[in-house]
């Protein structure tokens, strides 16, 4: 009978579920790495491309695998600088992640203490913060992001407000909506019984329930803040040429392109892609673990 | 003599899942004749429901039927091919289920999932089949009949939604119909007004039924026999009248003890002890050992089918009247 | 609304710097700057927008010298047309997709179809367009890489649907704008199926004796269809915004190539109008999903709450 009693942590039960996907696990994988190779992209990559004394112009355009006079090989070839590829990709990689990452974060934060808010208060706060998350849900994210840099200009922390900006109402409505769930159940009457102040009870009780619905939205927003953010590079709205991220090196490669020499997009685009896939496997995985009601 | 319409013999209905193996339906016997209503009593859990799922062919992932037979008119259904078995749903075996709320489909109109049940098993025109339904509705007393027709689930009362589920069940006028607790969602004073105009129904049709309920005075009321399930498996079988009067299982026994109009005013409700077991961990031997008040080591075995007369039976090692 | 538009545009950047060229003469200078109105407080300036507004005229694009509103209503055709394009596309193949790996959960074409959707939502949309045009235009060379072809005119709309030439150039790009939307279709369609499979209705259905293709075309999918069409409603109004990427890549003359041009050159009377156009396409949008899905759910029309007892 005590076996009845004793149940698998949550953390581990959730793991056990997750594993059972194979392709997920390596999605995970190749995150980690891609994490990593971002964090550590200064020891990682072989040539430093900001460094004016390394490049060299005559080096520009050479195809993957070609090798400089100094005997260094451009394993994915130069760009239309002469920079070593796949340094520049692994600064852009740092760059897009660090931008990508961070505004999400601070969006789930906002978002969630406004959804808390929301929720637990209720009354015309509820509705007026609910009215700003409708409107701002109301038009897609890109033209909200596009608008907000052509008055703000260009830079990488109006890049990171902009992107916090086109986000946050996604978490605010998610966590808004399992808030008001929790709400409803009896261990927050007891917790109002006993005279808990009421934020404690609502950042204290509630939250801790509402987390997985935000661990799954965070996942697939960081992923779509990435590419977002490499949409606005490409259009040159982005970050300033001095900061280049993965999406300004698709951008440079652009007119290279019709002539043929399409490593210069390609490969960054490719990292891209893994990038942003990679999260949304971990999300979309993530999902279905922590969804009660899909598991059939 | 009569005509036997189903006869099921050791049916079993088994789920695998991440908690077990659990034999919803064990080596269940069940005979239906011509004109009878049979009452298919249990608690929930017990597997009622699925009996009425498995004789229709609808018993979903992760369950299957994994033994035993189901004859309509002595044809096996389970060798039959899934046309052949969609042929014979509601045509000649219908059914119905609790909630219509739930079983009616929200967005189609009344009138298109009454057609529709025509047209999938006769080659009849919209015009024709529009006016056999109007003519059952009429028949079934339900005012008019035209308006109701067009109208959406959500528009009816409860009460109103079930008696177009039970004109569906009735459209082809099948041999068989299989109710699944079909009063238990709606208000007391509705259900014995269904029940009645239901009887009366299916009198004049001589329909056979199979009134699947957890509610025994229900059954009661309705049934030419009964049939009280426990944990996937039938422990008593008889007239309904014999059943109520003499109980010889203890399960049927403690059933009858329960119900507050048999309690006596001043003393406590009575109830049988424990609750009803997982299906996944059952005890070995007679599964209501644990909680019945009769119980001895012999019980620890499995019970035999004791026939107590030729028309009943009971599921017990210690089967005996008590005084009711 | 209108204040956060006109701040907006009004007090960004500086056109003058842009539009009056370096080698101006002070005087020429001053002339320029009253002839476009630039030197007035910033409160009569915004009057004068508003009362523009109120008719119609949304201002004189500082570049091109034509009235903003009719730069953007020349270039809207273009982009309705890929738009609807994309949309035709998503739905025509998302739907039948999502559809089948619904009704088969777990099966090899379910678990193949679902990966290649998170691909398809995952690929940068910028990026996917530059293969494309690169794999059929540079390498394969079977299509063309920018612009619009040719137009002709059905039931007096001028649209390169009608052309040979217009549908060669527009295949591309209508690709390239439909793949996000697409893989979006086919998840939302296999979740919805696979919510309504289980019901009882639907059981009550097969209970009957109905063939299992009535089944799956009127009992499921007109269940389901309901919030798909919301939301597909929803999405066009996404689709008009993710053109302008589109649009820039394959140099496609609609209306997001003239927005991000405009930003790029500060033309602001064009971003005002722009951003006034768009807000109005989606207030519309919106209406229209609205009175859609309450024509398409009775529950909603006449009035019953979804699980009425």
């Amino acid at each position: 009978m005590i076996d009845d009693i004793i149940q698998e942590q949550p953390w581990r039960r959730a793991w056990r579920h997750y594993r059972q996907s194979r392709f997920a696990v390596i999605a995970l994988i190749v995150c980690s790495i891609i994490i990593l190779a971002a964090v550590f992209a200064p020891w990682l990559a072989p040539q430093n491309p900001y460094d004016l004394n390394v490049i060299d112009f005559f080096d520009s355009k050479l195809p993957p695998g070609s090798s400089a006079p100094t005997g260094f090989i451009y394993w994915l070839g130069t760009d239309g600088q002469g920079r070593d590829m796949l340094s520049a990709m692994l600064y852009g990689l740092r760059i897009s992640l660090f931008v990508g990452v961070l505004s999400g974060l601070i969006a789930i934060l906002i978002g969630m203490a406004l959804g808390l808010v929301a929720a637990y208060v209720g009354g015309w706060i509820e509705a007026l913060i609910m009215r700003v998350v409708d409107f701002m849900l109301g038009f897609p994210t890109i033209l909200v992001a596009l608008m907000l840099l052509a008055i703000l200009g260009q830079g990488v922390d109006k890049v990171i407000f902009a992107l916090i900006l086109v986000q946050w109402a996604y978490f605010a409505r998610a966590v808004r909506s399992a808030a008001l769930v929790e709400r409803q159940k009896e261990y927050v009457e007891a917790a109002q019984s006993l005279g808990l102040s009421q934020p404690r009870i609502m950042f204290g009780h509630i939250m801790p329930n509402c987390l997985a619905p935000v661990i799954v939205l965070g996942t697939m927003q960081v992923a779509s803040a990435i590419s977002t953010e490499a949409t606005l590079s490409f259009l040159g709205l982005g970050l300033p040429i001095t900061e280049p991220s993965l999406g300004l090196l698709i951008s440079n490669g652009y007119s290279n392109m019709l002539s043929g020499r399409y490593w210069i997009s390609l490969y960054p685009g490719l990292l891209l892609l893994l990038t942003v896939f990679s999260i949304n496997v971990v999300g979309d995985r993530l999902r279905d673990v922590l969804n009660p009601r899909l598991s059939r | 003599m009569r005509k036997l319409v189903l006869d099921i013999q050791n049916l079993t209905t088994r789920f695998e899942s991440a908690e077990g193996i659990a034999n919803a339906l064990d080596s269940l016997s069940l005979e239906i004749y011509e004109g009878e209503v049979v009452g298919l009593v249990g608690e929930s859990g017990s597997g009622k429901s699925m009996t009425g799922y498995s004789i229709m062919g609808l018993v979903e992932h992760p369950g299957s039927i994994v033994g035993g037979s189901i004859h309509y008119r002595g044809q096996d259904l389970r060798l039959l091919d899934p046309e052949q078995i969609r042929n014979l749903r509601g045509d000649r075996i219908a059914m119905i289920f609790q909630d219509p709320m739930m079983s009616l489909n929200p967005v189609l109109r009344v009138d298109t999932q009454l057609v529709e049940t025509l047209k999938a098993h006769r080659s009849i025109q919209k015009k024709e089949a529009l006016q056999r339904a109007i003519e059952l509705l009429q028949a079934m007393g339900i005012p008019s009949p035209e308006i109701r027709l067009r109208q959406y689930p959500h528009e009816l009362s409860g009460g109103m939604r079930q008696r177009i589920a039970i004109a569906i069940a009735l459209l082809l006028e099948p041999d068989l119909i299989i109710a699944d607790e079909p009063t238990t969602a709606l208000d007391v004073t509705i259900q014995a007004q269904i029940i009645h105009e239901f009887q009366t129904l299916i009198e004049d049709r001589g329909t056979s039924v199979l009134w699947i309920t957890h509610d025994l005075a229900v059954a009661s009321t309705m049934a030419d026999r009964l049939a009280i399930m426990y944990a996937g498996q039938i422990v008593e079988q008889g007239p309904a009248e014999d059943i109520l009067a003499r109980p010889m299982h203890p399960y049927t026994q403690g059933l009858l003890r329960s119900i507050p109009s048999r309690n006596i005013r001043g003393k406590p409700l009575q109830q049988i002890p424990g609750s009803a077991p997982s299906l996944t961990r059952l005890p070995s031997g007679c599964a209501f050992a644990p909680r019945c008040d009769q119980a001895t080591p012999l019980c620890e075995l499995t019970p035999p089918l004791k026939q107590i007369t030729a028309i009943r039976s009971a599921r017990c090692h210690h089967p005996r009247e008590i005084d009711a | 609304m209108t204040v956060v538009v006109f701040l907006g545009v009004y007090a960004i950047g500086n056109p003058v710097d842009i539009l009056i060229p370096d080698d101006a003469t002070a005087a020429e200078r001053d002339l320029a700057i009253q002839s476009l109105g630039l030197d007035k407080p910033l409160l009569t300036q915004y009057t004068t927008f508003l009362s523009n507004l109120l008719r119609g005229d949304l201002g004189t694009s500082f570049v091109y010298n034509i009235p903003s509103i009719d730069l953007i209503l020349l270039r809207l055709p273009a982009t309705l047309e890929l738009a609807f394009c994309a949309l035709f596309i998503a739905i025509v193949i998302g739907l039948p997709l999502g559809l089948l790996c619904g009704l088969r959960p777990g099966s090899r074409l379910d678990k193949t179809v679902m990966g290649a959707s998170i691909i398809g939502f995952s690929i940068p949309n910028f990026w996917q367009g530059l293969m494309l045009i690169m794999l059929f235009s540079v390498m394969l060379g079977w299509l063309p890489s920018t612009g619009r072809g040719e137009l002709g005119t059905v039931f007096g709309i001028e649209t390169s649907l009608a052309t040979w030439d217009g549908l060669r150039h527009l295949l591309l790009p209508a690709i390239n704008l439909s793949l996000y939307k697409l893989s979006l279709m086919i998840r939302l369609t296999r979740s919805g199926v696979r919510e309504v499979m289980y019901l009882d209705y639907v059981r009550f259905a097969r209970a009957k004796g109905l063939s299992e293709v009535r089944i799956v075309m009127v009992h499921i999918m007109k269940v389901v269809l309901v919030p798909i069409i919301t939301v597909v409603g929803m999405e066009f109004g996404s689709l008009i915004a993710f053109a302008t990427v589109t649009e820039t890549i394959f140099a496609w003359p609609g209306m997001g190539k003239l927005i991000i041009d405009s930003i790029m050159r500060l033309d602001r009377p064009v971003i005002a109008g722009y951003l006034v156009v768009i807000v109005l396409l989606f207030v519309l949008i919106n209406l229209l999903v609205d009175i859609a899905y309450s024509l398409l759910d009775p529950r909603i029309r006449l009035g019953g709450e979804p699980n009425d007892r």
